[in-house]
């Protein structure tokens, strides 16, 4: 059960798998699934623990928890900005991928972008699941090159005094950006700050947080 | 080997397509294949850069058409006949073989706790850090055919570093089943030297890169 390391050996079971899997993903995932339980490798009621898990309790309502803290609290914001792993640890949102999580602060003149130009990384433990367009080629390719053409997709504008800084996650240091707190939420409660706190906020393709009247 | 999956500043993309109802999920399978990722613990040489190495040597058709799960099956696939644990017929029939001698996979029960293990990828450092905040840098450029988390567009560019963040586990070892870390940097980069003539003078790039994809500048 050791691995090659071998990239043409890899490139050559590639090739393999391609032309002897079933071509419908439904039906490749499947039979993927029931050998790892016929080898005694996957449990399948561990898989929907998984999915359950991540569909009811781990999410984006965790960062935005984090986020609405630091606006009322400056020295929990300070431990974030300091060691962001200590801090939603105070919390209990430790877990997968977030071992070494940055806390990056917008301003008036500053927005902060993540991208994984690479693959797909992401703080899954804070903010749940990716959504698709983070994985996409487009995405992808294109923030890390006229990120403000990319803010624009997304409805957000900034001005010639803003700088963008982008932030590509090529190691394991997971990017949380850390949007402003609205004007006019002085009488609002940390729970309902929470709730104005979007999850693209929290990548950078959202900026200004809106307030129900 | 191309570098099929460094697409950083690839020019010529199109608008980002989004999802309306932005669910992480569009069909069962993509969820059980998560799930699957999740639930299964492996082989110890499965390291996690070996994993991002057998889904960058996906045959590049693939890898810009197939959905991104389906990714996710190929590669496990793609590993367990590397360690000898299924033939492809054996994946495509979804049976099969001998039982490998692994311990008892994780349970329903010991779900919510693995969720909340944090991995830390710094080890003991025996040097010191090369270089520190301020210092100007200039990034390597690697040849194609292996495992690095140098994206080619920031090869040969010059940044200034950001911050140290520490010894970590070098990505480009681990893809070799080698456990050596290294100390780790957040660069910056400016918008003007990386994409000249692009209007992108005011913005900054920042990435995480190793020492040794770094010499003084």
């Amino acid at each position: 059960m050791t691995s090659s390391y071998d990239p043409k050996k890899i490139t050559e079971i590639h090739e393999h798998l391609h032309s002897e899997l079933p071509s419908d993903p439904a039906l490749r995932v499947k039979a993927l699934e029931s050998l790892l339980v016929e080898k005694g490798m996957v449990d399948s009621a561990a898989i929907d623990a998984w999915i359950d898990l991540y569909a009811e309790e781990i999410g984006p309502k965790r960062g935005a928890r984090v986020v609405a803290k630091s606006w009322t609290d400056p020295a929990f914001k300070a431990r974030l900005l300091a060691d962001g792993t200590a801090a939603i640890s105070e919390f209990g949102y430790q877990g997968h991928a977030t071992g070494h999580v940055v806390a990056v602060e917008n301003t008036p003149v500053v927005h902060n972008l993540v991208v994984c130009t690479l693959c797909s990384c992401y703080p899954f433990a804070l903010l749940g699941m990716s959504p698709g367009w983070y994985k996409s080629q487009e995405y992808r390719a294109r923030a890390v090159r006229d990120p403000r053409g990319v803010l624009k997709e997304f409805g957000v504008s900034v001005g010639d005094e803003v700088e963008v800084r982008v932030w590509d996650s090529t190691a394991e240091l997971r990017y949380l950006v850390l949007p402003q707190r609205p004007a006019g939420t002085d009488n609002l409660n940390e729970d309902q700050l929470a709730a104005l706190v979007t999850r693209n906020s929290m990548i950078g393709t959202d900026r200004v947080l809106k307030v129900a009247r | 080997m191309a570098r099929v999956h460094d697409m950083g500043g690839l020019p010529g993309q199109g608008r980002i397509v989004m999802d309306p109802d932005d669910h992480p999920f569009h069909a069962d399978w993509e969820a059980r294949m998560w799930g699957i990722n999740e639930a299964l613990e492996g082989p110890a040489s499965w390291s996690l850069d070996w994993w991002r190495y057998v889904r960058e040597l996906i045959q590049a058709d693939d890898y810009l058409t197939r959905p991104y799960f389906d990714q996710w099956m190929q590669v496990y696939a793609a590993m367990m006949v590397d360690s000898g644990l299924a033939t492809p017929a054996e994946i495509a029939r979804g049976t099969g073989g001998r039982k490998p001698d692994l311990r008892k996979p994780m349970g329903p029960g010991d779900v919510a706790k693995v969720s909340a293990i944090t991995r830390d990828f710094r080890r003991p450092a025996d040097q010191k850090p090369a270089f520190t905040s301020g210092n100007k840098v200039r990034t390597k450029t690697f040849p194609e055919g292996f495992h690095t988390r140098l994206p080619g567009y920031l090869m040969n560019r010059t940044g200034i570093i950001h911050a140290h963040r520490g010894n970590h586990l070098l990505p480009d070892e681990g893809a070799k089943g080698r456990h050596v870390a290294q100390h780790l940097y957040t660069v910056t980069f400016s918008g003007a030297d990386l994409w000249p003539g692009e209007g992108r003078d005011k913005d900054r790039f920042n990435a995480d890169l190793w020492e040794s994809y770094l010499e003084r500048a």
